[in-house]
């Protein structure tokens, strides 16, 4: 049988994966299935609005 | 501001008008590098000085977000969870970073060699850490995700020398 290694992290003080994704379980969980799509919804419009932008490199502070 | 803006915009614009130092990491950070990567919310790494994290916490209560400890009490929280509406954004309040290969990353280091995304007319302005500065970050974990991320952001820095 694989043995599954144990999942390695570099910051103890912040929460595991399964810990995150408990979290947003919980948080996603509460949301009626309208809000679940609007959710979705929002997020997609999000990177539609960022999908044009261009990247530029910050040369001084401001 | 438009009539449309998601949470997600609502609150990035928020913050750059307060003067907030802010980067947005995660899987959100990985796409706007160019990956086709999916995500269901937002995280972001703010610098942890104390003025930094009070305005904050007031330009997020302002917009009418919520903490998940509801207490809005971060003195000793490294992460900051938050909600509005069906958003959920993740905020990180640490000063340095080290990830799985003992590489620290600063956030005074990661803001001043900062990238930012923006379109001409556009009010909304993302700050980024640089394309390196990303792959450490994305080497905190060592999930699927975190792999196929790192995957993609090696080469999109090859096409980009």
């Amino acid at each position: 049988m694989k043995r599954i290694a144990p999942k390695r992290r570099a910051m103890p003080s912040l929460p595991t994966e399964d810990e995150a994704r408990l979290a947003n379980i919980a948080w996603f969980s509460r949301l009626t299935p309208t809000q679940k799509i609007q959710s979705i919804e929002q997020d997609l419009r999000f990177r539609e609005r960022l999908a044009g932008f261009r990247i530029r490199k910050v040369t001084r502070e401001g | 501001m438009k009539a449309e803006d998601s949470t997600y915009v609502e609150l990035m614009i928020a913050l750059n008008r307060a003067g907030i130092r802010w980067l947005l990491i995660g899987r959100q950070a990985v796409a706007q590098y160019g990956a086709p990567v999916q995500t269901m919310d937002l995280d972001l790494w703010a610098d942890p000085e104390p003025e930094n994290v009070r305005r904050l916490v007031e330009t997020a209560q302002a917009l009418g977000f919520e903490d998940s400890h509801a207490t809005w009490n971060v003195s000793s929280r490294e992460l900051l969870m938050i909600y509005k509406d069906r958003q959920k954004v993740d905020i990180f309040l640490i000063r340095t970073f080290t990830n799985l290969d003992g590489k620290t990353i600063e956030f005074e280091k990661a803001y001043r060699s900062r990238n930012v995304a923006e379109s001409a007319g556009d009010s909304l302005k993302v700050s980024l850490p640089s394309l390196a500065d990303l792959r450490l970050l994305k080497r905190m974990r060592d999930s699927e995700k975190d792999r196929e991320d790192l995957r993609y952001l090696v080469l999109i820095g090859k096409g980009k020398t």
